[in-house]
This record gives C-alpha cells, structure tokens and sequence, in this order.
C-alpha cells in the first residue's frame, strides 16, 4: 500500500510511492534518450569538421576523430566561394529583415487602426494569402516579368511579408490605447509620426521578436534563391551547402581538385554546416526569450 | 493618410501575393515560350483533365497524404508526452537546459539538417553503418531504400520539430492551476491518474486544436524536407506535388501542366484549411484567425 506524511503549513510532501518512483524512471529515460538523440549528431559533426587529415586517411573514426585541426575550417574560409556565400547570406539577411519589417510594420499598423474604412477587407485580404497560395510557378512567372530573375531582389522581395508575423503585430498594436494614438493625432502629429514616434516605442518587445523571426528565417533560406538566381555568384551559404548535398566537394570548395590531395571532404562539409549554424546558435538565447512572448501575443488575442 | 504609410505593403501583396494567382491562367493554357501568354492557344481544361486521369495525381496525392498521416501519427503524441514529462523535472535548471536543448533544431535550416542527416545515414562513414560494420554485418545504403525513405522523413521530422512543439504544449501546462494537483495529491490520485484526469484535459483544447489544424495542412507536405532529401530512385515513394511542380515546371520547362497540378493543389490545401478552422473554431470558439 501507499504511504503518505502529509505536513501541516506547506505543501504535502510525499514520500516516494512506488508508481512515483516508475514515473521517475519512465521520465528519466524518455526525457534523456530524447536530449540525447537531439545533442548526439552536434556533437558529432562538431567533431568530424575538426578531423585532423592524418585522422581521416586513418581510417574511420567511429564517433568523434582521433586527432583534431581546424584545417576543415582554414580551407572552407579560405575558399572563394564559401566566403562569398556567407557575404551573401549576411546581405539577404541584412536587407532582407530591413525589408520585410518596414513592409510588415507599416502593413500592421495600418490593419490594426479600425476606424479605417476598408479594415476589414484588408484584414481579411492578408489572412487570406495565408491560406492560398499562388503556386510556385506563378510566382515565378512574375518574378520574371519584373525582370528580377537573377537579382538579389528577387529573393529579398519574394518573401517579404508573412502574414502570421503581420497578424502578430497587428494584435500588438491593437492592444495600445487608442487614446495614445488620438492625442498624438489631436497634437498634429501625421500619421507616420504617430508610427514612429508613439507606436514604434511602445513596441519594441513585439518589434524586437518579429525582427529577429524574420532574420532567422532570412539566414535559413534556400529555396528561393535556388529557385530564382542561377548565378552562382550571388548564391547564400544554404544554397552551397545544398550544392555540397549533391556535388563532389571538389566542385564546391575552390576550383583546384589538387586542393584536396590532404583533406577528406566530410570534415569541410561538417564545416561549412557547422560555420553555417554559428549565427543561429549565437543568437538562440533570444531566440528562446522572444518565441515564447510571440506565442503568447499571437495565440492570446488570436 | 494610412493609406500611404500601407501602400508599398499593399503594392507588395497585389505584385507578389496576388498577381501570381492571376498566373494560374497560365494552366488554361498551351504555353509557347516562343509565342508568349497571348500567343498561346487557350485549352480550358485540357491539363486539369489530363491531371485527373493520371498516374501521377494518384502517385502525388498517395505520397503526400501518407507522409502527412505519418507525421501526424508518430510524430503527434511526442511533444505532448515530452511537454508533460519535462514539466514535471524539479529542477529548474535543469528543465530549462534540456528545453533550450531540444528546442534547437527547430531553428535550423532546412539543408543543415538535411546535411547531418546524410552524415548519419552515409554508407560509408555514417554513425549507423559503422555500428553495423563493426558487427560483421553489410552497410545499408539508406537512401536508395523506397521502403525506408518515409521513415527516414518523419523521423528527420520529428527530430527537428518535436522542440517546438513541447515548447508549446509547456507553455500550455504552465496556465494549469497548480490547487489542482495540490487537491488530487491530498486526495491520494497516483501520478498517472492526476496526469489523466489534471493534465491531459486541462491541455485538451491546445491539442485538439493542434491537430485540426494539422490535419487541415496535411496536403501542405513539407516541400523543404523533401525536395532535398529526394532523388529520383524514391520519386515513386517521395514525390510530392511542389518537388514535382518545381522539377517538370521550372526546371523542366512544362510550364502549363505543371501549374495545372500546382493550382490543384493550392486550391485543395485552401480548402482543407478553411474547413479545418471552421471545425477548430466550433470546438473552441477560437482557432488560428
């Protein structure tokens, strides 16, 4: 039978019955094989991009390399086009976010305001694209007749908006006091002031964790880069590493097949992942900070 | 006044959101990069009719509902036994490690993971073959394997995913009044039964409405995973509607009869969707809008 000791004044302390203790058990092993099937394979990339090339003409090495260097690494810096890659990566990152939170603010704000004739047919409009989507040829098609096909553009532009941040937002913004708004506005102040000076303030927090979805989304993104731009010069570092998926290294790393006489390529595969992982992971402490608040503005107001 | 501060927004959606659905006309079409839109003859309903008749829509429309199903079925239960299980961790430290740990991937693109999964799964160096080898036993080649490559996809799935999803359901837990417990407890409920009879319905709604609305994006398969995951000896078991759009159509010239199935599919996603937040509104009075 159970046993039990209860204390007055605080909180029943039980001790351990016997199905607490097999939850206990059943809690540490699912918890723990899941954490460690999620960390296993970092870990393990981490090591082979730092394999030694003595360490891979060895032989295999099983999980974690015999000898370490960050050759891989030297290599995948000192490549042309790796470097390149990521130049790029930061210019549709940069732009791409300026973009997209420029459009998506002022997109907002102007559904929130609901005296605006038209409120709800616009509101209505942009919840719309969120659930049609045109088609990827379409989006094509008109990427081509505006003559971006092959541009940065293209790839900053043909994502800009995503209509589950601009509802976020405008939940945000709604949630400000209309009386804030209508005093700035008695006061002579125009609308974009109003944006600028009041709103914008007031929603740093909001602002913040939007900006910092897009950036990451932004850093992510392959597909339409692939999909749009065949120079490969302008190619983001997802894309190379997608490249790499497929192609002999050889062609990816530098143009010299004699390049590759010392180093096996999977530690410079692991490398350019690893490399192309770094900014994610540095910026994953507010990742974390700002998600749960997006959840909450988002889902509360719904 | 708004107006201007919206308008490059607005020009945005018309250009890049709307315009491109006018583009669908183009699978009424008999496309001639030679002739243009305008000079191409008009056939109505050719291609949808052709579609409809096909080995492929069967194939298509096979693959993405069974991978769909797939990833609801096994990949569904985890993050709300994870979120439960995690919850309950006294240490909150500790809770908090192993949330930010499993949370990552989430944040991942889509050709790193891809990338680790290759590395996993390589025939000669992969973590798999090597135990295997080192058993005396032949390396699998997993990625010429049909019957293996939709596992290999909701696993990858769930790998990546599972995270987010507890991270939700975590915070789902959180707005449980804790009397609850502390009443079941005094009362002597055992921990499985305050977790069926607290946890499980005070979550209810989260997850029911998690589910139809996954339910309703399950013609949205995962067109990322998928399309770098892919290679033509898995077609068969792989292929989806936008890989197949995006291999015939832009890579492959069809413009027309790819934008066909394209616009097939977007029409039913929009349906299934609409429909899913109906009934996810009726249950609970609220769903995504």
């Amino acid at each position: 039978m159970r046993e039990r000791r209860e204390r007055v004044g605080s909180a029943p302390r039980l001790r351990p019955t016997s199905d607490e203790r097999v939850y206990r058990l059943v809690q540490t092993v699912f918890v723990g094989s899941f954490t460690v099937v999620i960390v296993l394979p970092f870990i393990h990339i981490i090591g082979i991009s730092m394999a030694s090339p003595e360490a891979t003409t060895r032989g295999i090495d099983f999980f974690w390399p015999s000898a370490l260097s960050l050759e891989a690494y030297r290599q995948v810096f000192s490549a042309p086009n790796i470097v390149r890659g990521f130049y790029n990566s930061l210019i549709y990152t940069v732009a791409g976010t300026a973009v997209a939170m420029g459009l998506t603010a002022t997109l907002s704000y102007g559904l929130s305001i609901r005296q605006l004739p038209a409120h709800r047919f616009f509101n209505l409009l942009v919840v719309f694209i969120m659930v049609f989507n045109a088609g990827l040829i379409p989006l094509y098609l008109v990427v081509r007749s505006l003559g971006l096909l092959n541009t940065y553009w293209s790839v900053i532009l043909a994502t800009a908006i995503n209509p589950f941040f601009a509802i976020i937002l405008r939940n945000f913004f709604e949630n400000i006091p209309k009386e804030l708004h209508e005093s700035a506005y008695i006061d002579g102040a125009s609308e974009p002031r109003i944006l600028s000076s009041v709103i914008v303030p007031l929603s740093t927090p909001a602002l913040a964790a939007i900006t910092l979805f897009y950036a990451v989304s932004r850093w992510n993104g392959f597909f339409q880069a692939l999909m749009f731009i065949n120079d490969s010069a302008k190619w983001p570092i997802q894309v190379w590493l997608r490249q790499m998926l497929e192609l002999e290294p050889v062609t990816v790393v530098g143009q010299d097949p004699g390049q590759f006489v010392d180093m096996a390529p999977q530690s410079v595969r692991m490398a350019v992942v690893i490399a192309a992982m770094i900014p994610i992971v540095m910026v994953y402490p507010f990742l974390q900070k700002h998600f749960a608040k997006g959840i909450m503005l988002g889902a509360v107001k719904g | 006044m708004v107006y201007v501060l919206m308008a490059p927004a607005l020009l945005w959606l018309l250009l890049f959101r709307l315009y491109p659905i006018a583009g669908n006309a183009y699978a009424f079409v008999d496309y001639s990069p030679m002739r243009g839109f305008f000079g191409s003859e008009w056939v109505g309903l050719r291609y949808f009719r052709e579609l409809f008749g096909s080995v492929q829509l069967r194939r298509l429309l096979r693959n993405t509902i069974v991978i769909s199903g797939m990833r609801l079925g096994f990949g569904f239960p985890w993050p709300i036994i994870l979120a439960i299980l995690i919850f309950d961790i006294r240490s909150k430290p500790l809770r908090r490690s192993i949330q930010s740990t499993v949370y990552l991937p989430h944040f991942l693109s889509w050709p790193v993971v891809a990338a680790v999964t290759f590395r996993l799964l390589s025939p000669t160096e992969g973590l798999f073959n090597v135990v295997l080898q080192s058993l005396g036993l032949e390396p699998i080649f997993f990625m010429t394997k049909p019957e293996m490559f939709r596992d290999i996809l909701v696993v990858q799935g769930i790998w990546k995913e599972a995270g987010w999803g507890t991270v939700l359901y975590l915070a789902a837990l959180s707005g449980v009044d804790p009397n609850l417990y502390e009443s079941a407890m005094i009362d002597g409920a055992s921990k499985w039964r305050r977790i069926r009879h607290i946890t499980l319905p005070s979550i209810s709604g989260t997850i029911i409405i998690l589910l139809i609305l996954s339910v309703g994006n399950m013609i949205n398969e995962n067109f990322q995973q998928i399309f770098l995951m892919i290679n033509p000896l898995l077609y068969d078991v792989g292929d989806v509607f936008e890989t197949f759009v995006f291999r015939r159509g832009i890579r492959g010239g069809q413009f027309s009869y790819s934008t066909a199935v394209g616009f097939f599919k977007s029409v039913v996603a929009f349906l299934m969707i609409v429909g899913a937040n109906a009934i996810a509104r009726r249950t609970r009075q609220s769903g995504l809008f």
